[in-house]
């Protein structure tokens, strides 16, 4: 017992110290997966929106295979974009293999299932008739999709919590194609592994309250901005 | 300008919902598609306007430069049956359009400001439209597509779904607001009073085939078949060989012997008048006539006789 408060007691003391490498690992985690978010809502947010609106043949098979990748494996996205970019893969002259952009591919590849599966739920029960309505009011195809997505703002919140949620927590990928290099693809979640699996119980901890307290941040975030709905 | 509809047919799945040969509307009037539920009223509105798309035939726009081509959104309002609101407030909802349609700025505000006077609900526009009661949604949904002041104005069964005191104060209005707010309109309803109130020309469609279309005055008076006669509030009855419509309003008790057999339902007293409701030949009828010295009753046979039918 006494054991876990001298590491609580260590931790807060690396958290207030402000340590440097401590600083650089949670800017880097924080960089990759809010640029893995963007890409992921710029990517997932227009197919989503597809997927709800339009009817295509073989739509309902689109549709459970995003909903089935919604819970795949990270490590199992992380093995495919490594094998994908490792120097001896189709993509290995790019030499992008245990760099922060494998990263950012990689958690893409985990939170875009999220973010299509979450707008596509959130634009479908928007009112049937308020497509036609914006039509009827004079908007153009691009128009009436960015003005539906607004509409459907609460739901594409969700959708950014559920996808950055994901990919700040998950280590298998993060480990697979950044391979947890100090001081250029150590994350906070790969740092807390090392940390543990080398005994140093409370630096992990430190790492590990660090990891808590932004994924506490950017969901309460988020709620506010979805329950505090002000007239735009 | 007129909209030319062309050997137009449309499907869903195996059946057609809705098959016309040709049906010009003319701008300069205001149209009431009439009939009864289901009989593709709002898939013509919805077809004219181009938010659905013929199977095959044609719908055009003749503009009144003699121009022609396919319906154009800006060309319309349309103020759908259901009033789905945007999120935001009132004055948002109807921004949105005058902005999509490049009204400048000075113009959209004071255009919001009177159509919300003229229907009554100025009180409403700083108001969040998701929080408003059904009949508040009901008129901004119609100051929405009014607002536009577009060409054509679409109306689907503007008084629909609306409580009783309601329906009728926005009724009295209708008229002289689409007078002053649109040029045209072409209002859907299946209530054959609103049209009369409304409109200057009727299309009466039952189970999607127009029936009849024309100036309100010749119709009314003189409907083609007995289908577009039924929506028109007339009886339909067998006498002999031949079948005959009978105006609404139009039966009164009879004492001479060369009369139709009444077989009573229903006696209702309104002060002075009685309503009579019954059976001639199986057909529903309801008339109301003056004190008689002897009132009939529930499951007499009475003598009526018809004013004024059309031959069929």
């Amino acid at each position: 017992m006494s054991e876990l408060a001298e590491a609580f007691a260590e931790a807060w003391r690396l958290l207030v110290s402000g340590d440097g490498r401590v600083v650089a690992i949670t800017l880097r985690s924080l960089g990759v997966s809010l640029a893995a978010t963007a890409c992921a809502l710029l990517l997932g947010v227009p197919l989503g929106y597809l997927l709800a609106r339009k009817r295509f043949r073989g739509r309902t098979v689109v549709l459970a295979a995003v909903n089935s990748a919604m819970g795949m494996p990270p490590v199992v996205a992380g093995l495919v974009v490594w094998l994908l970019l490792v120097r001896s893969g189709p993509f290995g002259g790019f030499e992008l293999v245990y760099t922060k952009e494998a990263m950012v591919i990689a958690q893409l590849l985990i939170a875009t299932p999220l973010v299509v599966g979450f707008s596509a739920a959130s634009i479908q029960s928007l009112p049937a008739e308020q497509s036609d309505l914006l039509t009827m009011l004079g908007a153009g195809p691009l128009m009436r999709m960015w003005l539906l997505i607004r509409e459907a703002k609460l739901g594409l919140l969700a959708a950014v919590m559920a996808g950055f949620g994901a990919i700040i927590s998950e280590v298998g990928a993060a480990m697979t194609v950044g391979g947890n290099l100090q001081g250029s693809t150590r994350v906070l979640t790969t740092a807390i592994v090392t940390e543990t699996s080398r005994g140093a119980t409370e630096r992990a901890l430190a790492l590990g309250l660090i990891l808590l307290l932004i994924a506490l941040a950017v969901s309460s975030l988020l709620t506010m901005l979805q329950q505090h709905r002000t007239a735009p | 300008m007129k909209i030319i509809v062309d050997e137009v047919e449309l499907r869903r799945g195996d059946a057609t919902v809705l098959s016309v040969p040709h049906l010009e509307i003319d701008a300069d009037e205001r149209t009431a598609l009439l009939g009864p539920n289901g009989a593709g009223k709002t898939t013509l509105l919805r077809l004219l306007c181009g938010l659905e798309k013929p199977d095959r035939g044609t719908v055009t726009v003749e503009h009144n430069d003699d121009s022609r081509g396919p319906p154009v959104a800006t060309d319309f309002a349309f103020a759908f049956q259901r009033p789905v609101m945007l999120s935001g407030t009132v004055s948002r909802n109807l921004e949105l359009g005058l902005a999509l349609r490049q009204v400048a700025p000075e113009e959209q505000r004071d255009r919001i400001r009177r159509v919300l006077e003229a229907l009554d609900i100025a009180h409403l526009e700083e108001r969040r439209a998701d929080r408003l009661s059904q009949g508040e949604a009901q008129r901004v949904n119609l100051a929405r597509a009014l607002v536009l002041r577009a060409p054509i104005t679409l109306l689907d069964e503007p008084l629909a779904g609306m409580d009783p005191e309601i329906r009728a104060s926005l009724l009295d209005q209708l008229p002289a607001l689409l007078d002053e707010w649109s040029r045209c309109s072409v209002l859907v309803t299946h209530d054959r009073n609103e049209a009369l109130l409304l409109a200057s020309h009727l299309v009466i469609l039952v189970g999607g085939v127009v029936h009849a279309a024309g100036s309100l005055q010749a119709l009314a008076g003189c409907p083609p078949d007995a289908q577009a006669a039924r929506v028109l509030g007339y009886t339909i009855h067998q006498h002999g060989d031949a079948c005959f419509a009978v105006a609404p309003g139009s039966w009164s008790l009879a004492d001479d012997g060369n009369a139709e057999q009444l077989d009573v339902l229903r006696v209702v007293r309104f002060g002075e008048q009685l309503e009579i409701v019954g059976r001639v030949a199986g057909a529903m009828v309801r008339f109301r006539t003056g004190e008689t010295a002897d009132p009939p009753k529930r499951g007499e046979t009475i003598a009526v006789r018809a004013d004024h039918q059309v031959p069929l």
